[in-house]
């Protein structure tokens, strides 16, 4: 028995036993009591905030954004749940949210009512409950941020944006802009006392006889409120737990609730001593930057580097266990999972399973460009296994002297996870992406990226990708090429946008640039209001004061105060898969093999293929259409098209850059958005029916990739991933079957490699079988604990809507 | 000069090799479980054993064949039979349902009615493929054999039916530094077989009974040849590179003396490598396709249990078992 005790205790980090759920009975019972928890919407905050912002009228934006935060996070209701160590929280309840009225209102009252039943993320809410939010809301009709924006949008966008239904630009006046990883490590080494301190050194220093120095006076002086507001708010949970301590029987617990006290005494307020300071830290400064603007997107950063050594110091010295970091960070885990975000019911179709997008990096390169995966990289890998909730998301950073033994361990991970985590990132292509199209970005920043959201790219505390969701439907734009229409004013444009006038293919590609050209920047110009807006109505003063270099240039997050913009704006190009496709099958249909007109491939679009009439028939043509080769199979000449449709608009896109600099991005991840989208858009060329899902992100489309795993690989890297500054997504099912041995596990990381290889940017693999998935739609409480990862984020599966569950199940399965 | 006319030599080959046509019935890229890494999979038409659990009926007979899925044909659910109208041989009827009867002995496999089918319910295997063709599919996943050690694979039915063909594509591919495996029932005349081994990496055989009668009843063929050819093998290969496979099927040939038979005699040759393959019937659903009818009752699959005894079994006679699939 001894011997056996000596071997475990000998067990290297990267041969921990990752299996059997969460490390200790009090992580079993903190997970339980987390999952018992419904989803449910807590109405302090909308008081809180309303009343706040009644007293400020006569305040700058900045100031009024400060007190706001100031006094939700001074009154707001905070809690310890029996037996945790790690606290914050970021709504009155486990598992609850809060509202933003001053973001968008114009949806809750109507909707509030409905939303504890609608069939997709519906939340909980009672009567006292809805009744104070709803008494908020005359004060917000005409104050919050989207009928902010809406005055500074110009009439010709408003009016053409939803007509087209090519972008849908409301989810980002939601909430904050979100979309970054917070600067946790400076926070951790410096203290938020260091900030203010830094604050006032420069607040000595301005001339406020200049009209700039006035305003950074107020943004500083902003700054500092928040900081001290987030210590005090850390008080508080010291006086809760002195106050639990006082009337804890159990000795033990009673200890722990000192501790929590004298750890919340300290920091965030001063620079961490140890691990649990540390990771205290972490999970404070993401709760509270959720409860400033409740962006979206904001990831924590790269933490296996940030909180190393510590964790290293603590071990060597003996005051720490390798159990002891892992219950720590499962406690953490529980914490970031706790985040969430009310949306209307408009956007659960487009994005549904309560996402929210939190993803944690592990591994990659340092920055001066060595292997940087470390224990803590591990340990990392097994609480995500053995928590197995659906966010935060691990995601796997690899380069080219990654171990084999790290990506080994990945992939069994995913295999034990079966939701897709970790997602595999490709440090040789993103770090090149950073350098080639970031202004002023340095070798070692880019070598530390961090990932956010779904595939896109942020550093940590130094820069944000910035406004991201605003989709950009490939088809959609493909219908108005063939119908000749200019998005701007809905009339023909002269420049060879007439199908009865193409001779050849190369006109279908003039008219395609033409089109290209007007929407890029009518993009451009419909995203402009939305950054000007957050920027001058709804600034974020706390997450900037904690992001370099905002405190020394006196600026904003957003206005040019960090230190790299690199994508402030952010198109998401969506179904390029069909548009690939569609235009293969208008060339090969149309101009090469002359079996239709494209006046009679058009009608069979307008008519659904259900035209019987005509020779011939629309379901004859729509097979001609299904027959022609499909992108995902390593068929060059299809790959390459769908290659330079999204070379084309990404090189428009990318010629627009904001007053500050930061360039338009592009990425192709939309999450499950190619399914509303589809909704939107007629029948295609490839063959698809009006109404049903695009193509998701540069996967194939559902099914079309019928050679198997690496032919689909070699046509998905095919595209030029480096250009998109904010990158893709690659689903690719795997069954589990294929992972079973040393040998398969070698072969997925192979697959992996060598989709790298090719220039790929991000691979994640669903392992589940269809007869899972089809059972899980039939008996959704025998399947709760089914985790699956739905483009770049990862949901239970019985929580999606049916639209996307049948997606899911539709994708091919590469079953072996 | 002699440089010259060995480089001649050597072009000519190539040339001549990658002009040779054979019948191959599908090429399976991402192919895990048949050799070193990921690997493609060239199978080919045609096999001079019948086993009665085959689970590649497709792969049986040497010439193409018209497949015909069920699960994927609307019958009198608007669909007017096109296929009927485009059969030049008459050979396509139509039962009460709308569903077409294939007469086998008509049918040609000439193709006519694929096309026409809007749900591509009809299909035709065994395409008639030059070796120049087969190596540019097979190049396409060299990124993926250079990551993972893998490369070309060829199976069937069995590629000795097609021996030259084959020997043609190992050679192209070792030729162009992929690597090359072979599976293979080993039922062909030495000096004919001989040939293939030095082009190959790997070798899998199967032996599928040891007992010559029994052999004869289930496979429709004699072992003498294959018994033959793998007492000479290893003259050729290196034992590391050769696995030999046992089918295991239920109350067939896995009996714990037909096991211990067939490992002892695979030992006393001087192999190192078995593998003990579980039955299985995915391949059952495909009979009906091809008008076929599967010969052997409902069998159950061995459990967990028969497995270890028979893996234990093996075990004695010093032989490393292969799970490829377990």
């Amino acid at each position: 028995m001894l011997h056996e005790v000596e071997v475990n205790e000998e067990l290297a980090v990267e041969d921990r036993d990752m299996s059997g759920g969460p490390s200790t009975e009090r992580m079993e019972k903190l997970r339980e009591l987390y999952m018992s928890h419904s989803h449910t919407i807590c109405s302090e905050r909308s008081l809180l905030v309303t009343e706040s912002f009644k007293s400020t009228e006569s305040l700058p934006p900045v100031m009024r954004q400060a007190l706001a935060f100031e006094k939700v996070l001074s009154e707001m209701p905070i809690w310890i749940q029996p037996g945790e160590l790690i606290v914050a929280n970021i709504a009155s309840r486990p598992r609850g949210a809060f509202l933003f009225p001053e973001y968008d209102c114009s949806w809750i009252e109507p909707e509030l009512d409905t939303i504890s039943s609608r069939p997709t993320d519906p939340w909980n809410i009672a009567a006292e409950d809805k009744l104070a939010i709803v008494g908020c809301m005359s004060y917000w009709k005409d104050r919050n941020l989207k009928s902010l924006i809406n005055g500074i949008t110009p009439e010709v966008i408003k009016e053409f944006s939803m007509v087209t239904a090519f972008t849908l630009v409301d989810m980002a006046m939601e909430g904050g802009i979100g979309h970054l990883a917070p600067n946790i490590q400076d926070v951790i080494e410096i203290g938020l006392n260091g900030f203010i301190e830094r604050a006032e050194e420069h607040i000595s220093r301005l001339d406020l006889t200049r009209a700039e120095d006035r305003t950074k006076h107020q943004f500083l002086q902003a700054a500092i409120i928040c900081d001290k507001a987030v210590i005090k708010w850390a008080g508080r949970f010291a006086d809760l737990a002195r106050e639990q301590a006082a009337a804890e029987q159990d000795p033990q617990r009673k200890a722990e609730l000192e501790k929590i006290a004298e750890i919340c005494e300290w920091v965030p307020a001063n620079p961490a001593r140890d691990f649990r300071d540390a990771v205290q830290v972490a999970t404070m400064v993401m709760a509270s930057v959720q409860i400033e603007t409740n962006g979206v997107s904001i990831g924590t950063g790269r933490l296996d580097q940030c909180l190393l050594p510590y964790y290293r110091q603590d071990i060597e010295e003996g005051k720490l266990t390798v159990d002891e970091a892992v219950e720590l960070m499962e406690c953490m885990w529980l914490k970031f999972s706790e985040s969430n975000r009310v949306v209307p019911e408009y956007v659960c179709s487009n994005f549904s399973g309560y996402p929210f997008w939190i993803q944690m990096p592990i591994g990659g390169k340092t920055p001066d460009g060595l292997d940087a995966t470390n224990e803590l990289s591990f340990l990392f890998l097994e609480v995500s296994s053995r928590m197995h909730v659906a966010e935060p998301t691990v995601s796997a950073r690899v380069h080219n002297r990654t171990s084999e033994k790290f990506l080994i361990r990945c992939g069994e991970a995913v295999k034990s996870h079966g939701g897709g985590h970790p997602a595999m990132f490709n440090d040789e292509v993103i770090i090149p992406s950073q350098l080639a199209n970031v202004p002023n970005m340095t070798a070692e920043d880019a070598n530390d990226y961090s990932i956010i959201g779904c595939s896109e790219i942020a550093f940590a505390g130094r820069g944000t990708e910035g406004l991201a969701y605003q989709g950009v439907s490939g088809p959609r734009m493909f219908e108005l090429m063939l119908a000749n229409t200019n998005i701007w004013n809905g009339q023909p444009l002269d420049d060879g946008g007439d199908m009865l006038q193409w001779q050849n293919f190369d006109d279908v590609w003039a008219a395609y640039k033409v089109q290209a050209k007007q929407f890029a920047r009518f993009a451009f110009t419909q995203a402009l209001p939305l950054v000007e807006g957050h920027n001058t109505y709804r600034p974020s003063p706390y997450i900037s004061s904690i992001t370099r270099d905002c405190i020394g240039r006196g600026k904003g997050h957003y206005e040019g105060g960090a230190m790299y913009g690199n994508a402030t704006l952010n198109a998401c190009y969506i179904g390029i898969a069909t548009l690939g496709d569609s235009m293969m099958a208008l060339k090969k249909l149309v101009f090469d093999d002359k079996v239709l007109t494209i006046s009679q491939l058009v009608h069979a679009l307008d008519t659904n293929f259900e035209d019987e009439t005509t020779a011939p028939t629309g379901p004859e043509i729509q097979s001609l259409c299904k027959r022609v080769p499909k992108y995902g199979n390593d068929v060059p000449e299809v790959d390459l098209i769908a290659r330079e449709c999204l070379d084309i608009i990404v090189k428009e896109l990318r010629q627009y850059k904001t007053e500050f600099g930061a360039i338009y991005g592009t990425t192709v991840s939309p999450v499950t958005a190619h399914v509303g989208y589809g909704m939107l858009c007629g029948a295609t060329p490839d063959g698809r029916k009006a109404g049903t899902p695009l193509s998701d992100s540069v996967s194939p489309t559902q099914g079309a990739d019928v050679s198997g795993p690496t032919a689909s690989a070699k046509s998905v890297s095919s595209l030029a991933h480096v250009n998109l500054v904010q990158g893709t997504i690659y689903n690719m099912k795997m069954h589990p079957a294929s992972m079973n041995t040393k040998a398969g596990l070698r072969n997925w990381a192979n697959l992996v490699r060598t989709y790298f290889d090719l220039g790929g940017w991000e691979m994640q693999f669903n392992i589940v079988d269809a007869e899972t998935l089809k059972d899980a739609l039939e008996h959704p409480e025998e399947h709760r604990n089914l985790v699956v990862r739905v483009v770049g984020y990862s949901a239970f599966f019985v929580e999606l809507d049916r639209a996307t569950q049948i997606d899911i199940i539709a994708r091919t399965e590469h079953s072996f | 000069m002699l440089n010259q006319n060995a480089n001649r030599q050597g072009v000519n080959r190539h040339t001549r090799n990658r002009a040779l046509t054979g019948r191959v019935f599908n090429i399976q890229r991402y192919s895990i479980h048949d050799g070193e890494g990921i690997r493609t999979l060239v199978f080919l038409k045609g096999c001079p054993l019948a086993c009665l659990w085959c689970s590649n009926p497709e792969s049986q007979k040497a010439g193409p064949e018209l497949g015909f899925i069920r699960s994927a044909c609307k019958g009198d659910d608007g669909c007017d039979a096109p296929c009927v109208a485009a059969c030049p041989e008459d050979a396509i009827t139509l039962n009460v349902e709308g569903i077409p009867i294939i007469d086998r002995e008509r049918c040609t496999a000439c193709g006519e009615c694929v096309e026409p089918c809007l749900e591509d319910a009809l299909k035709i295997v065994g395409k008639q493929m030059s070796v120049a063709q087969v190596m540019d599919e097979v190049e396409k996943d060299r990124p993926f054999y250079r990551r993972s050690g893998g490369g070309m694979t060829l199976g069937g039915g069995d590629p000795l039916m097609q021996h030259q063909f084959s020997r043609a594509l190992l050679e192209e591919a070792q030729d162009a530094g992929i690597h090359t495996a072979l599976e293979t029932g080993a039922y062909l005349p030495w000096d004919d077989f001989e040939p293939l081994l030095h082009h190959l990496d790997q070798l899998y055989v199967d032996l599928k009974h040891r007992d010559d009668a029994q052999h004869r009843k289930l496979t429709g063929q004699s072992n003498t040849l294959i018994l033959s050819n793998l007492s000479r093998l290893l003259a050729v290969m290196d034992p590391k590179d050769v696995v030999i496979r046992l089918p295991l099927i239920p109350g067939c040939n896995d009996s714990t003396e037909n096991i211990l038979e067939s490992a002892r005699f695979v030992a006393e040759q001087g192999y190192k490598q078995i593998e003990l393959m579980p039955y299985h019937t995915f391949g059952v659903s495909k009979y009906p396709q091809y008008g076929m009818e599967y010969p052997l009752a409902e069998l159950a699959p061995q459990s967990a249990e028969d497995l270890a005894r028979l893996r234990q079994l093996v075990g004695r006679f010093g032989l490393t078992e292969i799970s490829a699939q377990a």
